[in-house]
């Protein structure tokens, strides 16, 4: 076509595109996975004498010792450059398909100048490098990129109710954190952690070395995120992490030294975020592989209470493999996962109480029942409460809400727990005893319970017994926010009251 | 004649009465993310940062209890007793133990329904009506005179999308109740097929003691109290697809010290029922049986009945009874599903088709559970064998009939043999339960002797 028509006020017909403007890919490395390592910035700060890289990423059995330079931190101090992550470069070789353990970025770490190059072997993934850590101690990573600021979102109390607002319960702001976890002030623990790390409130930030102080802060971050309700910005901050199976994050006894809580939560926050509920499941297993190897380990230090300590994690574990497969509605893999556990061996019913559940939620009343037989020689009353609670379950499940009534009933005397009293609420409105119901759960507000769970059961009472219901919810607020704080929370949001 | 209403300026004050429904679907247990407590270095209990000590002992402790969907912690003591002290109890098992199953994603605790859902064909509508006197407070505008409410009546009724509109009985209990739909007598024949088969599992009895006493389609109530409600919960079986319009209407007598009026108002509420289950079958023949002796002599014929149902509901739906009811006398079937090696025989009642059955389909408990679980969209086939009886033989399931077997000639009506029917029952979240009979199911391919 002509090249004049293009420039017309009407473009009609075929135009060309000039070659200028075609969009154009990157320009990508050819190098894969069996490639050297260098980082573009490594490229840059080493000096020449030591451009040698490092030959033999790719094998899995990294046991030999090579005089490897790593690159990036040769004179080069704390912080991390502004660009991106210490762990993944920017050269798109390091998506290559090669899976994650079996190439591993060294990142740029901190060196004193003075030190020699250190020797650093290959831990090529979790749990296998016991026998890794001669030579000279590698420094310690660089943790600086958790101190950035721009990674922490603010916690404005937008959704807070003024009750709380402005309530004089309100912690200080120079209350230390674990005392504002000890209360229930979460979000105000949330901000402390944030401002902790980026030494935004005064005190300085934590040396980057500082890898269990900085990741602990980190973790008190995330999960108190979580227990506001502020889940999603939990899912993006966690990001700031990255792999946390790389072996940047491997320290000298060839462990993983992220703390297992964060660990733990970081693989239901990677899920959410990658809406990729099969990571999770993934994930557990091989935190399951390495808890196993740690056992391992620990028996044969002969070490009884880390071999506790391990097996504690790895049954936990199976419990949540089960209760991600329950988030992905795969509720038969889940109920022959949960078969599958073995029962611990406290006996306290838990087991058989879940796996009732799980059937419940699928519908299987009948298998539900079945769950939770009294056991010879049976442990007693607290065997029998499982049992009973249990039964009162599936007695409203099947739709007998009278019967179940009378069973929470008589459990309500035997124990004022917070289930059993929002349950028998429950079944006083099924039952068409609605006035009864809410003064029950009002009664539960009065004695400090203050879980969502009953709040949400209360405000719906409410919305049903009158029209000027949000007059009532304002007055829960406020009776909710006289409480004292314990540990169970204090602060609640504007959706807990659905206000 | 020209009639001209008097415009009432009573119309617009408001109702000193409102009325506010919820529809009773079941409960659903409430799901919890456990977290470990975190494990702070000492240097964390100043807020200036210091250099970690060496790795700190490590325990599995219990999760953080606001983790939890429900609080480990007992209520508040009185009299100065810390309610800190009860924080203890997280996690070790003591007399008032929280019965907690962490880290576990669904705990023991439960939600109202939080929305009216989706309403499928098969299921009982369950909705409770509340009527409520709402006094205005004191001190604000309007009028300030006391007001009685009395003799307040609440009515219902549902109108299928069939146009048929039925009186709801008004009870105290939500519950299964897929034939209790009231006065209306056209719907009696269908009720007692499907109570019939539902019998099975014998859970309707707490509703049955409940229709007793509550057969009425009004509720009343004399005086009600300021800042009172009255409650009602109506059952009702959904049957039909489409869109269903609950009306519910209410009375009151509204008294004050000089004067008294009676007020009503009516609410209607619109849903719509969908489907849950597409049954789709097929009838073929199958090799005839040699003759029975003491029969009619007759090679018996047999028939294999396949049906597919697919869920189309979104919801998963665990299938809990598929089998023949209704089955046409001199006919006798058998079942080749997961309930397993039944025998069951056409007999003139139809709600004895339960008997007869084996053993296996009405023991729920047996192992673990071998009933279908369909997702969304998926499919389960189905096979029966039917064959005709040929008359006189002792059946092989007992034989605790006993009555004669005469010879019992299978009927055919231009060329089409009808087998009978096919029940269904399931049940979905929380063991919420459905249930529906299909049209008779027969088949045309009259094999010859």
């Amino acid at each position: 076509m002509d090249q004049e028509s293009s420039s017309s006020q009407h473009p009609k017909g075929h135009q060309r595109t000039r070659s200028a403007v075609k969009a154009t890919r990157p320009r990508s490395s050819t190098k894969g996975p069996l490639d050297v390592g260098d980082t573009p910035l490594a490229s840059h700060l080493l000096p020449p004498q030591t451009q040698q890289t490092d030959q033999q990423t790719s094998s899995s059995h990294a046991e030999q010792q090579h005089q490897m330079m790593i690159p990036g931190g040769h004179g080069h101090q704390a912080r991390a450059p502004v660009s991106g992550s210490p762990l993944l470069p920017r050269s798109p070789a390091a998506h290559s398909p090669a899976p994650p353990h079996s190439r591993r970025q060294p990142p740029p770490l901190s060196l004193s100048p003075a030190g020699p190059s250190p020797r650093m072997s290959f831990s090529p993934g979790p749990g296998s490098g016991a026998a890794s850590g001669r030579g000279a101690p590698r420094p310690p990573p660089d943790f600086s990129h958790l101190l950035r600021p721009d990674i922490y979102h603010e916690l404005a109390p937008l959704n807070v109710p003024p009750p709380f607002r402005q309530s004089a319960k309100q912690p200080s702001a120079s209350t230390p954190i674990p005392d504002l976890l000890a209360r229930g002030h979460f979000r105000a623990a949330a901000v402390a952690a944030a401002q902790a790390l980026t030494g935004a409130n005064g005190a300085p930030a934590p040396d980057p070395a500082d890898h269990a102080l900085i990741l602990s802060l980190f973790y008190v971050r995330l999960a108190c995120l979580t227990l506001i309700d502020a889940t999603a910005l939990a899912t993006q901050e966690v990001k700031a992490l990255e792999d946390l199976n790389a072996t940047f994050y491997v320290d000298e006894t060839g462990h993983n030294l992220i703390p297992w809580e964060l660990r733990i939560l970081a693989v239901r926050l990677q899920a959410i975020s990658f809406a990729d509920q099969r990571r999770a499941v993934m994930s557990y297993y091989d935190l399951a592989r390495e808890a196993r190897l740690r056992l391992a380990e620990a028996a044969a230090k002969h070490d009884n209470s880390e071999k506790q300590l391990w097996r504690e994690r790895l049954n936990d574990l199976g419990v949540r493999v089960a209760g991600v497969l329950v988030e992905m509605d795969d509720l038969k893999g889940a109920v022959e996962h949960l078969t599958s556990l073995k029962e611990s061996d406290n006996g306290s019913g838990k087991m058989q109480m879940a796996r009732a559940l799980l059937w419940l939620h699928l519908g299987d009343v009948g298998a539900a029942r079945g769950c939770v037989k009294p056991a010879e020689g049976s442990e007693g009353p607290s065997d029998n409460m499982t049992e009973r609670i249990l039964h009162a379950l599936c007695d409203m499940a099947d739709g007998k809400y009278s019967e179940a009534l009378n069973q929470w009933e008589e459990l309500s005397k035997v124990s004022d727990n917070e289930m059993i009293g929002v349950n028998r609420g429950v079944c006083l409105l099924y039952v068409g005893r609605l006035q009864e119901g809410k003064d029950l759960l009002e009664g539960l507000v009065d004695s400090g319970r203050t879980s969502h769970t009953l709040l949400f059961n209360l405000t719906t009472m409410y919305e049903l017994c009158t029209e000027r219901s949000r007059t009532l919810k304002v007055q829960l607020t406020e009776k909710v926010a006289a409480l004292e704080p314990t540990s169970f929370g204090w602060e609640k949001t504007n959706a807990d009251f659905k206000l | 004649m020209n009639h001209q209403r008097f415009p009432s300026h009573e119309v617009k004050e408001p109702h000193s009465v409102s009325l506010k429904v919820l529809r009773l679907s079941r409960p659903s247990l409430v799901p919890q993310f456990p977290l470990h407590p975190p494990v702070i270095p000492p240097s964390l209990t100043s807020p200036i940062a210091g250099t970690s000590p060496a790795a700190l002992p490590q325990r599995h402790l219990p999760p953080l209890p606001a983790s939890l969907a429900y609080s480990p912690l007992g209520p508040i003591k009185k009299h100065g007793e810390d309610a800190h002290e009860a924080e203890g109890a997280g996690g070790e098992r003591t007399r008032d133990g929280y019965y907690n199953t962490e880290p576990f994603i669904l705990s023991p605790i439960v939600n109202l329904p939080p929305s009216f859902g989706s309403a499928y064909v098969g299921e009982t509508f369950s909705c409770t009506l509340c009527a409520n006197h709402n006094a205005p407070p004191i001190g604000e505008g309007g009028t300030s005179v006391k007001k009685t409410i009395r003799d307040v009546k609440i009515e219902a009724e549902m109108q299928t999308p069939s146009g048929q509109t039925t009186k709801l009985v008004l009870g105290d209990t939500a519950g299964d109740d897929n034939a209790g739909s009231g006065s209306s007598t056209a719907n009696a024949g269908n009720d007692n097929a499907i109570t019939g088969s539902n019998a099975i599992g014998s859970e309707d009895s707490n509703n049955t003691t409940e229709a007793k006493t509550e057969t009425e389609t009004v509720a009343t109530l004399d005086l009600l109290p300021p800042s009172t409600t009255l409650q009602k919960i109506l059952n009702f079986g959904l049957k039909e697809e489409g869109t269903h319009v609950l009306g519910v209407t209410v009375s009151y007598y509204e008294a004050t010290e000089t004067s008294g009026r009676t007020r009503a108002f009516r609410k209607m509420y619109q849903f719509i029922c969908k489907p849950s289950l597409i049954v789709r079958t097929k009838a073929g023949p199958l090799p005839s049986l040699p003759p029975v002796k003491a029969g009619n002599g007759k090679r018996r014929r047999r028939w294999v009945l396949e049906a597919q149902l697919e869920n189309c509901s979104e919801d998963a739906i665990l299938l809990e009874k598929a089998q023949l009811a209704e089955v046409q006398r001199g006919l006798k079937w058998r079942d080749c599903n997961w309930a397993g090696i039944g025998v069951g025989v056409g007999q003139r009642e139809s709600t004895t088709t339960g008997e007869g059955i084996s053993q296996q389909s009405q023991d729920q408990s047996q192992g673990p559970s071998r009933r279908p679980f369909l997702q969304p969209g998926e499919s389960e086939q189905l096979c029966f064998i039917i064959e005709e009886m040929g008359g006189g033989e002792g059946d092989g399931d007992g034989g605790e009939q006993e009555e004669e077997r005469e010879a019992v000639e299978v009927e055919e009506k231009n060329g089409r043999i009808d087998f009978g029917v096919m029940a269904l029952a399931w049940r979905t979240e929380m063991g919420n339960r459905g249930s529906l009979l299909t049209l008779k199911l027969g088949t045309k391919h009259v094999k010859p002797r």
